[in-house]
């Protein structure tokens, strides 16, 4: 039992990088290898002990055996860089999805507006012109998000120190820009149309709920991230 | 005697045939056929195994063997392919280095 205690020191120097899944079929592997090789030096007369330390030997150095499975393999910190990009990723696909549906919304919005004045070519051109013009106010404030958020991803995948700043940003950016929709509609329907309809509340609550859902989730996301131990692109900042 | 850098075409050469091996019987058979004139540390197998099925040198399974699940490796197209320009550099090195010994 002592004998094995050897081999199992050896195999978690030789394994300590891998992630679990590489690990666990290397140690499956070495362990059947250690077995028939003990097996088969007591078959050719060595005691039990002998056979032990035999086998250790001819396994070498395990600082040697771990560099080269971490070339084989993924290691944990191989394995969380991989994971952080991936959630990056899902996020930017989150972010650009509910952009999506912010700016549909206005547009339905608009076009709901011009097809309710449509008769009257005088208060199309009077009234609609300013939702107009605020529909293209909200979609240019949405491509300023979408721009903002690209370069604050691709600023945190490179430093944990702008990732602080990043939560930051992403918070006041979802909830202002929420804030701004939402309560916008509500002031442009009763200035345009003297009156507010079952659409015009759906759509300025739908803007203020995305924009705060948003920024709950990406600031717990990112939260999270503070916390972690490894992150993508190397961790060379300061983590102030 | 020190198997640098040729541990690889070693490993590709015992798979050659068709039966599959696992990583013990491979390292047997290398001592076995080399009449124990090649030897290595055991715990460098598994990484260089393992890099060769990165390269798409070699593929493995896992099937019960004695009770226990064991991992066995084969060659595919690609490791034949390999082993077949290996085998022809192996032999332009060796007839250099035979003339340039000789020579001496």
């Amino acid at each position: 039992m002592t004998q094995f205690h050897g081999f199992q020191a050896w195999l978690d120097e030789a394994t300590r990088d891998l992630c679990d899944e590489a690990r666990a079929r290397v140690e499956r592997e070495l362990l059947a290898h250690y077995e028939d090789a003990v097996r088969s030096a007591i078959a050719s007369g060595a005691t039990e002990a002998d056979a032990h330390a035999e086998v250790l030997a001819r396994l070498g150095d395990a600082d040697a055996a771990r560099k080269g499975y971490n070339d084989a393999h993924l290691t944990r910190d191989e394995e969380s860089a991989l994971k952080d990009r991936l959630a990056i990723s899902g996020r930017q696909f989150l972010f650009q999805l509910t952009a999506l549906v912010a700016v549909s919304l206005n547009a339905a919005n608009a076009v709901d507006i011009i097809t309710r004045y449509s008769s009257d070519l005088e208060n199309r051109i009077t009234q609609n012109f300013p939702t107009a013009s605020f529909t293209m106010l909200a979609m240019i404030l949405c491509a300023v998000g979408l721009g903002v958020y690209g370069v604050v991803a691709v600023r945190v995948s490179h430093k944990r120190s702008d990732l602080r700043s990043a939560l930051r940003w992403y918070r006041s950016l979802w909830l202002v820009s929420g804030f701004i929709f939402g309560a916008s509609y509500f002031a442009a329907s009763l200035m345009i149309i003297q009156s507010v309809t079952i659409l015009d509340v759906t759509v300025g609550m739908s803007q203020i709920v995305v924009g705060a859902l948003a920024a709950i989730f990406e600031s717990r996301s990112l939260a999270r991230k503070l916390s972690y131990g490894s992150f993508p692109g190397g961790v060379s900042g300061a983590t102030s | 005697m020190n198997l640098k850098g040729t541990l690889p075409t070693l490993i590709l050469q015992t798979l050659s045939s068709p039966e599959p091996k696992h990583g013990y019987r491979i390292a047997q058979e290398i001592k076995a056929k080399s009449k124990g004139v090649l030897d290595f540390r055991e715990g460098t197998l598994y990484p260089a195994l393992h890099g060769l099925e990165n390269r798409g040198l070699l593929e493995s399974f896992e099937a019960p063997e004695n009770g226990r699940v064991r991992r066995y490796y084969r060659l595919t197209e690609d490791g034949r392919k390999e082993l077949a320009k290996e085998r022809k550099e192996w032999k332009k090195l060796a007839t250099g280095v035979r003339l340039v010994l000789e020579g001496a």
